[in-house]
């Protein structure tokens, strides 16, 4: 389980002259990514979304689905490049490409180049760009899918995570956002005392595991504390590998990503 | 007994004004139906009918008065009041059964039929007036409103909405019986009267019937503005200090709160831009610094801009944005306040709105009612003690209640999971707001349910 917070607001208006393809963002906040730690399975996912059904005066509001692409680079021959080193290409051997359910028009990079960490943002088309291009190719994807509910100020996401089957689900995510604020310092307090509230009522529920919370490394990113959707691109990207990692033993260039990824407190 | 009373009151009224509402309206329709004699008849009981309502109305005057005089010497007059309140309760009676006959005997006469019967206005205030911005108005005394310059529509509202308050007090002071329990109502009856004619003070100036007992002398009060020459200005009688300086005192206090002020069409402008701002990482920041004239360092044309102000805008970058309105520009007389969050904007943020957020909507129902407490217990220095108290809000998202020690509350009634979005009002005054120099924090904060109980 992975509880992510961040909050969009409705999206504002796009301003026309100087800056003609600026988009104007949704702010969210702060993305936190607990889970649980023994096995995954649908009744428990079903127990999880029962327990939040009965907080306060929740409604669901709809559903989501956001696809992550994960994408290696190729060499001429169509083999993929297995060594980092030994690739020219600056965007480095594998990186992640991201799409949102509550962007439809967007897509996102994340890029951890070890010294080169970065956030792309791009219009939607460039996957056919990529496609048609031919330097990478994306090797694998894996899906976040599940329901979103409304608390008053607070907007919930809950489901789960998996490659190709939905029944086959190795993970499962919440996410959590604040809609009021968009600093993520301010917010820090809140969000901290709305998970300790999730905490007790899942503690309660007796199921095995618990909630953790996800801290990605948004200063070497580059990302500033106003809070916007690349955070949330980053926040998935950390999940994502810190369940691979936990699930698979990881290969060692996970390792590194992952650790670039995420904060370790 | 009483309830009675409260209800015979407001049926009364409602069905007199409908009468002669009704005859007002369909004078031409009876006229040519029944034959003059009756029209005649008609209109004489009309007009008996209006001086019946005259003698409730002034009946209930009677009524507040002999309460406000028990509300000021609570220990000595009991005995008189409750002769006094006798006596008018009888005669108030024989009013309404005066009315009563006559209600009777227009219906008999086809004056008053079922249809008008059932449009009745709670208040039993009609004649609705059309002003000439469009607004439709209660009563008959908005008339002179209308004629008067500058009053906008927002203005009347809220004369309006005061004078409809101190009519909701005043019926639950009729439920209840000459008991201590009356003491209660006494106190909200007399903040609302305050409120009232406070109002009324503003929008009728020349019917001033009491002469306000100040007679100060005209003080001198000096200020040091940034060319660092000693400028003199004679402060008003009442010894109020002026936009300017309160603006100027509030930086110094809270260096980190952006103030702004505008004229009230420039806020409309504003408030509109807001909502069509970029919201990168770096411009959001800029866009909070836009516009920020420190009144610290502020010249001459600073302060000629500040008289103007009816709008004035703190924002607390990150946390929120506030939005106080001034009667009349350029004074110290909060008229309204709401709050925001900081990444809203659109036409619906100005004084009287609601932010969208839950949280916001409750601080600034809070805001209500701690406005209505500073005018009427502070009225000359309320503007003040307000902005001050506003800016105890900053710690909004990190402060926990003061009683139960928590940041976020499941509030029972709504089902929501909220911060301590009330601040003690109560607790402030002119007086001790100076000291929030020291500890801005020191203003407690209660979450809706846990506030209900220290107040």
């Amino acid at each position: 389980m992975v509880p992510k917070k961040t909050s969009p607001t409705s999206p504002v208006a796009i301003r026309g002259t100087q800056e003609s393809l600026t988009m104007v963002l949704p702010r969210r906040l702060m993305n936190w990514l607990p889970k649980y730690g023994s096995e995954i399975t649908n009744p428990l996912l079903a127990e999880v979304i029962l327990c939040l059904e009965g907080f306060g005066s929740i409604t669901k509001v709809g559903n989501w689905l956001h696809r992550i692409t994960i994408y290696r680079a190729i060499d001429r021959k169509g083999a993929y490049v297995s060594d980092a080193s030994a690739s020219s290409r600056n965007l480095g051997h594998k990186f992640l490409g991201i799409a949102f359910h509550d962007h439809p028009s967007v897509y996102f990079f994340v890029i951890p180049l070890p010294r080169h960490l970065t956030v792309l943002e791009a219009d939607a088309n460039i996957q056919i760009l990529m496609s048609q291009l031919g330097s990478f190719k994306h090797s694998s994807v894996r899906y976040f899918q599940g329901f979103q509910y409304r608390l008053g100020d607070f907007q919930l996401k809950v489901g789960k995570c998996f490659r190709s089957a939905p029944e086959n689900f190795r993970g499962i995510v919440l996410e959590i956002e604040y809609l009021p604020l968009s600093s993520m310092e301010v917010c820090r307090p809140i969000m901290k005392e709305f998970f300790g509230i999730l905490q007790e009522e899942f503690s309660k529920m007796s199921v095995p595991g618990h909630l953790i919370n996800i801290e990605a490394h948004f200063e070497r990113f580059g990302l500033q504390d106003y809070y916007t959707a690349q955070h949330t691109a980053l926040q998935y990207s950390a999940c994502l590998f810190q369940l691979g990692v936990a699930l698979r033993g990881g290969k060692k260039h996970d390792l590194i990503i992952s650790d670039c990824l995420l904060r370790r407190s | 007994m009483m309830a009675q009373f409260q209800q015979s009151i407001t049926a009364g009224t409602a069905v007199a004004t409908t009468q002669s509402q009704d005859l007002m309206e369909s004078n031409g329709e009876v006229s040519s139906q029944a034959p003059p004699k009756q029209v005649a008849l008609a209109m004489e009981r009309l007009a008996s009918a209006a001086r019946i309502i005259a003698d409730i109305r002034l009946g209930a005057d009677r009524l507040l008065e002999a309460l406000l005089l028990s509300a000021d010497d609570p220990q000595q007059s009991i005995d008189r009041v409750a002769q006094l309140l006798r006596k008018e309760d009888t005669s108030m009676r024989q009013h309404f059964n005066d009315l009563r006959g006559l209600g009777n005997q227009l219906e008999a006469s086809g004056v008053l039929n079922g249809s008008t019967k059932l449009r009745g206005n709670s208040w039993g205030l009609h004649m609705p007036l059309v002003c000439p911005d469009g607004a439709v108005v209660a009563y008959a005394w908005k008339r002179q409103l209308a004629g008067q310059a500058g009053a906008s529509a927002v203005d009347r509202t809220s004369f309006h909405h005061s004078f409809s308050m101190l009519w909701l007090l005043q019926m639950p002071i009729f439920k209840c019986d000459n008991s201590d329990n009356s003491y209660g109502y006494y106190e909200e009856y007399r903040l609302a009267l305050k409120a009232f004619t406070d109002q009324k003070k503003r929008f009728f100036p020349h019917l001033e019937d009491e002469v306000s007992g100040d007679g100060e002398p005209e003080n001198a009060k000096k200020w040091l503005d940034s060319q660092g020459s000693v400028r003199t200005r004679k402060a008003d009688h009442k010894e109020k200090m002026s936009l300017f300086d309160v603006l100027k005192d509030l930086e110094c206090e809270f260096p980190n709160i952006r103030i702004f002020t505008y004229q009230r069409l420039d806020w409309s402008k504003r408030a509109s831009s807001l909502s069509s701002i970029v919201s990168e990482n770096s411009d959001s920041f800029k866009n909070q610094s836009l516009n920020h004239s420190s009144y610290t360092s502020a010249g001459v044309s600073n302060v000629a801009a500040v008289d103007q102000a009816a709008v004035i805008e703190l924002l607390v970058p990150f946390i929120f944005r506030a939005v106080v309105s001034l009667h009349p520009a350029g004074s110290i007389t909060p008229d309204a306040l709401a709050f925001f969050s900081t990444d809203e904007g659109g036409n619906y943020m100005h004084s009287r709105g609601v932010s969208v957020h839950h949280v916001f909507r409750h601080v600034t129902e809070n805001a209500d009612r701690a406005l209505q407490y500073f005018l009427s217990v502070e009225s000359n220095h309320s503007l003040t003690v307000l902005l001050r108290w506003i800016c105890s809000h900053q710690t909004l998202f990190s402060k926990t209640c003061s009683k139960c020690g928590r940041l976020l509350r499941m509030d029972k009634s709504l089902a929501l999971l909220l911060p301590p979005v009330h601040r003690a009002f109560w607790e402030m005054s002119a007086a001790n707001s100076s000291q929030m120099k020291l500890a801005p924090d020191s203003v407690s904060a209660y979450h809706i349910g846990c506030s209900a109980d220290e107040f």
